[in-house]
């Protein structure tokens, strides 16, 4: 007692009460802190508000992404003045409004975090210094006048406008003009050139072929222009109800052109002219060509089937098979790929292959009235005399532009050092690659998106490059900067045209053909996106008969094996490699992610004691790379693959110092009659390092485990038989207890066509954009953590080839997304009702429900919902990119596929104010799956209105349901692929 | 525990709240970088509301004018009238306004000369004006103006008599009990009015009839015995299946969880 008292004397509290009061102020701050209202956000007015922007509603624009080799022609989606999503622009008649994976992810190009901001001066051989615009052209302005001697400029394949003012800066400083593509084929111009005398890039009919025989052509990754030919090759190989085409592909390695096959011939590495040569000659022994055949290669008769075969390593049986095959179907085709063709003299393979098309009366199909901008490009043979030059210190001024010959170029012809006796380097590349990096002004130009100009992809074909939004950073784009230094550069009293796009509208005045004034005329092609040649017709050709060969000799067999460089269908030569969405969209063959592999046949890696992870050193002439291995039996034994675009040095945060660039491996040695470069030139001997690590792929296991998911139809059974002796995939209505559903209004659903799909990822990359999928990098994706909504499952069987005693695979691609099954086993799991299933047979998430048990995805047959570990970040200006519609999830939410949901809405929002019902045009672009899908394997729509095409597709003889057996009832329904094992 | 502890306990709770209320709570009082007044706008001079807000039935945002839409009209409204001019006052719902004093949002006195100075200020300067934004639907559901204002609601339902308060605060909590008490109202009139079309309704059991009225919608085989799924689209049942959802077409969203999170 004496102590308390003493105690509320002094005022002085105990520990204990101090404790407990302590407890009432923590007491009140959790109360008042329930009370307190979330922060308060701002809303920010437009000064001035921009004409047409209506904020929360899309405004679509036409331009044209100037990327790959051809150009896409796209209608971009922007929202409150950013882009947010491209879509194809179906007036083009060369792409059809199909865009490839590396069109969709020309966003993230866009939003690039490590895009060069402003641009950069090495002042005194230090390090590049930011300066202004403004200075910049300064500085080149005051280069350019000093009339540098031994001038270069070096661009990509720049077309039109932008070609022109190219070749008039040239033209004035008297530099010499380099168009530089890592792939310009000129084995298959030199070859035009010789038997028709076009030096020209044609286009290829293939969807008029019964019969397509490609000699390595990988048209649907990367050669001349894939978005084209994957609708060309649809046309052909789909099925028509009572006809389908046959395609044999020829090439050392399976490629995803190749996985779509009938017949897949693994041929020796650069021995194709052996093959097609062989195939001739057999036609011509046995007469069976339908048009003479000129004595174009002497030493033909030597090519007899036995040479042929141990040359090519391919069987006689299979070899006499093609060639009857090709002779014997109405309308055959034969094409020849690239860089597959592409060691010393294989120009001939191409005059081999067009003598082939020739005798067989199938030239027909060969369009050089409608050739490839490409064509223009220059030998690699012009750019390694640069580097001659460069090296012998005698170039003053170089001028590049988005070309990158220090990564592109083997180490062999030391690039860099060369670029480093050259006295003036200027860059005008958007990212600061490994060329930009050596040059002592960069001043970057803006994204296709930020500027005007225009690009011809095929002759003809003008596209419009509209600016879509304002740039990002303050700068002016190359053009800009041409004119504005050849503008100040001139003395001329005439009046100068000081802004580009006068000067385009200018250029533009010839196309103007009709009555309408141009200023009208010029609105209607900026809303077309230019001007589209529809005209089909082309001139036939005559063979140069009197041209004289001899074929090439070839490599004798030696204990080392075949180097065998794929470029890359994300990457192309390895431009697009600063791209996260394509870094994490996994290759199709392996599955791999972030990184570079080196595929070696199952068998040879098995003699060698290899594993999938090990670390491979691979030398050849004293160049090595060390990568890891990936194991497949589709590789024949003697050769080893390395796929382009990886091993960037320089370029930015996701592409640098990640896997290795095999192009490293070459030597110098160039086609002295094409002037193209030797891919061929390597001969490698493999090592093991002794390192493993795992290897990051996102699928385990390529086996089906007799699930039969990807099923196939035989062709004959197709067309003869009705009845359906499987149980795979069907519904086991006497085990079902749950009652049938009725959907009043809607029932939406979707077709997945496994015969049209050719897995080129565009749908999984336009699935990203639209629905804000985070990207989690490799470490993630190494513990299962990958985020995508649409997956392409692939799935392989091996199939011993008895003919040619290789063991090939049956490779099977399942494009799968989340199946909206009307029995969902995921709903019932659920203890907070977050997912559920809505009127209109959605399976939908509530995010804003989800605590994040997981017990969904446990539950779900098909493991398609991803969990968000953790909140994501999109580093800046990345989230620029995100779509304003989708919420983006937080960690500890589950989510997956919801069929585009927000875009339904939009959708019905219209029709409903138009006082009308959805037309298909509408349904058809709700998913962005089916938008980028350039193949139509991918449809969409209302299953209740029987009229609809998705309707009719579900119920074809060829439909399924994946695991259907489950009875689950989904609502995606699989039509299966077809196999043609006979023409 | 002594009766000080208690004391001293009790004060710093409230001592806590009160500190918190002033220095947080009491933010939630928008202060605004111009005291602009609907009651002035909509109110006295009778500017209908979308003139402002004009994208309200095109948009799922209604938004907020631009500085230069504002400068449409105060180019020329520029409230400068001489202090000792008693024509400058004018009445107003039985109120006398007065521009050079008026009582803004009933806690301070505000010129309005003052406040177009600083919008014109604004425009001058080319310059955003940021607005504090505490009129919000949470961020995790999707509420569009558009489909609302497109059956007909009118503003003053959600946003309350604008006409008469200088600053309006939300008249209700935004939360979802209060969106849903709506949309079940909508969904009981559609359901009365359906019971009078379709007697059979009449018959159903109770539980089938709250379902029905709960969610809109009905299996067929429920409310037409004669229904049969396995004959589907051919049966006579068809035809009334598809009156069913024209009728019901509205109501099936009304009270779907997707149709605001997703």
């Amino acid at each position: 007692m004496k102590n308390e008292d003493k105690k509320s004397k002094t005022g002085t509290l105990n520990r204990r009460d101090f404790l407990k009061a302590l407890s009432a102020i923590g007491g009140a701050a959790v109360i008042s802190s329930g009370c307190t209202p979330e922060p308060l956000d701002k809303l920010v007015s437009y000064a001035v508000p921009p004409d047409d922007v209506i904020p929360g509603i899309a405004n679509y624009y036409t331009s044209v992404i100037p990327c790959s080799p051809v150009g896409t022609p796209v209608i971009v989606r922007v929202r409150e003045g950013r882009a947010i999503k491209v879509e194809g622009n179906p007036l083009d008649p060369v792409t059809s409004g199909s865009t490839s994976a590396e069109d969709q992810a020309t966003l993230q190009t866009l939003y690039d975090p490590d895009r060069v901001k402003q641009p950069l001066f090495r002042n005194n051989r230090d390090n590049l210094t930011a300066i202004t615009y403004v200075a910049a052209v300064d500085i080149l302005v005051e280069n350019l006048k000093n009339k540098p001697k031994n001038a270069y400029i070096i661009t990509n394949n720049t077309t039109a406008t932008t070609d022109k003012l190219f070749n008039e800066l040239a033209e004035k400083i008297g530099a010499k003009r380099i168009k530089y593509e890592p792939f310009s084929y000129e084995n298959i111009k030199h070859a035009n050139k010789l038997t028709y005398g076009k030096n020209l890039l044609p286009t290829y009919h293939i969807d008029k072929a019964d019969y397509l025989l490609s000699i390595g052509a990988d048209f649907l990754e990367t050669w001349l222009s894939p978005s084209e030919y994957s609708k060309r090759f649809t046309k052909m190989h789909e099925f028509d109800g009572d006809k389908k085409s046959f395609f044999c592909q020829v090439e050392p390695k399976m490629t995803m052109t190749g996985s779509m096959a009938d017949e897949w011939v693994p041929v020796k590495p650069f021995t194709n002219l052996a093959l097609v040569l062989g195939i001739i000659n057999y036609i011509k022994s046995n007469k069976l060509n339908k048009k003479p055949i000129p004595n174009v290669f002497e030493d033909l008769e030597t090519y007899s089937l036995s040479r042929t075969s141990s040359i090519t390593g391919i069987n006689e049986e299979s070899i006499i098979k093609i060639a009857k095959s090709f002779v014997s179907a109405p309308s055959a085709m034969a094409i020849g790929g690239g860089y597959a063709n592409s060691s010393k003299d294989d120009y001939k393979t191409i005059v081999a292959i067009n003598l082939l098309n020739e005798i067989t009366g199938n030239s027909d199909k060969l369009d050089f009235d409608n050739y490839l901008q490409l064509s223009n490009c220059s030998k690699t043979s012009e750019i390694t005399d640069f580097i001659d030059d460069a090296s012998k210190g005698n170039v003053d001024f170089v001028f590049i532009y988005n070309a990158n010959p220090v990564y592109s170029l083997p180490k062999s012809f030391n690039v860099k050092k060369a670029f480093e006796k050259i006295k003036f380097k200027v860059s005008g590349s958007m990212l600061d690659d490994e060329t930009s990096e050596l040059c002592d002004l960069v001043i970057p130009d803006l994204h296709a998106f930020e500027k005007w100009g225009d690009y011809e992809g095929k002759v003809g074909n003008y596209y419009i490059m509209q600016p879509v939004m304002k740039p990002l950073y303050k700068g002016s784009s190359i053009e800009q900067t041409l004119l504005n230094s050849l503008n100040r550069i001139t003395d001329s009293e005439d009046e100068k045209i000081s802004s580009y796009y006068a000067y385009l509208r200018n250029e533009w005045k010839k196309f103007n053909l009709g009555d309408s004034p141009f200023p009208i005329f010029w609105n209607k092609i900026v809303k077309d996106g230019g001007i589209y040649n529809n005209n089909q017709k082309y001139s036939s050709l005559s063979f140069n008969g009197d041209l004289k060969i001899k074929s090439s000799t070839f490599k004798s067999n030696t204990d080392k094996l075949n180097l065998y460089i794929t470029p890359s269908y994300k990457f192309y030569d390895g431009r697009s490699s600063n791209n996260s969405w394509l870094q994490e969209l996994p290759d199709l063959l392996t599955t791999a992610v972030w990184d570079s592999w080196v595929e070696i046949n199952s068998k040879l890696a098995e003699k060698l004691d290899i594993k999938e992870g090990d670390f491979l050193e691979i030398e050849s002439d004293g160049k090595t790379i060390v990568t890891q291995a990936y194991l497949t039996p589709a590789i024949r034994p003697d050769t080893i693959s390395i796929s382009m675009g990886q091993g960037h040095t320089k370029m930015g945060r996701y592409a640098q110092n990640r896997g290795v660039n095999p192009i490293d491996l070459l030597s110098t040695d160039l086609d002295s009659e094409s002037g193209g470069l030797d891919l061929s030139s390597a001969q490698v001997t493999i090592k093991k390092t002794g390192n493993w690590e795992k290897f990051v792929k996102v699928q385990h296991s390529f086996s089906q485990e007799n699930r039969d998911m990807v099923q196939v139809i035989p062709m004959e059974k197709l067309l003869h038989d009705d009845h359906h002796d499987d149980h795979h995939g069907e519904h086991h209505k006497e085990y079902d207890m749950y009652r049938e559903y009725d959907y009043f209004i809607h029932k939406w659903g979707m077709t997945v066509d496994l015969d049209k799909c050719t897995g080129c990822g565009s749908c999984v990359v336009s699935c990203y954009a639209e629905n804000n999928i985070p990207v989690v990098g490799k470490e993630q994706v190494a513990n299962g953590r990958h985020m995508a909504w649409l997956t392409l499952e692939r799935f392989q069987e091996e199939i011993n080839d008895e003919l040619n005693g290789t063991t090939r695979i049956d490779m099977r691609i399942l494009p799968q997304m989340c199946q909206h099954c009307e029995n969902a086993p995921c709903e019932p799991v659920c203890p907070v009702f977050a997912t559920y299933h809505n009127p209109e047979g959605i399976n939908l998430m509530v995010y804003s429900r989800c605590v994040g048990t997981r017990y969904c995805s446990n539950n779900c047959s098909y493991k398609v919902r991803r969990f968000n570990w953790f909140s994501y970040q999109w580093p800046e200006p990345l989230n620029l990119q995100l779509n304003p519609d989708v919420t983006v999830r937080a960690k500890g939410v589950m989510e997956k596929c919801n069929f585009c949901f927000h875009k339904i809405g939009i959708a019905k929002d219209k029709a409903k104010d138009e006082k009308r019902k959805m037309n298909y045009e509408e349904i058809s672009t709700i998913t962005a799956c089916q938008t980028a899908c350039g193949c139509g394997a991918i449809e969409f729509g209302d299953l209740n209105d029987p009229n609809a095409k998705v309707t009719k597709l579900s119920k074809d003889k060829r439909a399924y349901s994946l695991l259907g057996e489950l009875n689950t009832r989904p609502t995606v329904t699989y039509l299966k692929k077809i196999r043609r094992e006979q023409i | 525990m002594s009766k000080k502890l208690i004391f001293i306990t009790l004060g710093t709770f409230i001592a806590t709240l009160v500190i918190v209320y002033f220095a947080f709570i009491k933010e939630y009082e928008p202060h605004q970088p111009i005291a602009f007044s609907h009651k002035i706008h909509a109110g006295v001079n009778n500017i209908p509301c979308t003139y402002c807000h004009s994208y309200v039935a095109k948009s799922s945002q209604p938004g907020i004018p631009s500085v230069q839409q504002c400068m449409g009209c105060h180019t020329y409204v520029n409230a400068k009238y001489d202090s000792n001019d008693p024509k400058r006052i004018y009445e107003y719902n039985g109120e006398q306004i007065d521009p050079n004093n008026y009582l803004y949002d009933g806690r301070k006195r505000i010129v309005f000369e003052n406040e177009i100075k600083k919008l014109t200020g604004y425009w001058d300067r080319k310059e955003p004006i940021v607005w504090v934004n505490y009129h919000y639907v949470a961020q995790h559901a999707k509420f569009p103006h558009k489909p609302h204002i497109r059956y007909g609601l009118e503003c003053t339902t959600c946003h309350g008599d604008v006409q008469n308060i200088d600053q309006p605060r939300p008249i209700r909590k935004m939360q979802m009990g209060w969106c849903i008490s709506c949309h079940e109202e909508k969904l009981d009139a559609n359901f009365k009015k359906f019971a009078k079309e379709h007697p059979a309704i009449n018959e159903l059991s109770d539980v089938d009839k709250r379902i029905m009225s709960y969610t809109g919608r009905i299996p067929a085989d429920k409310l037409y015995k004669n229904y049969d799924h396995e004959l589907g689209d051919k049966h006579s049942a068809h035809d009334e299946k598809l009156k069913l959802i024209n009728i019901n077409q509205e109501v099936a969203w009304l009270k779907d969880c997707g149709t605001c999170h997703y």
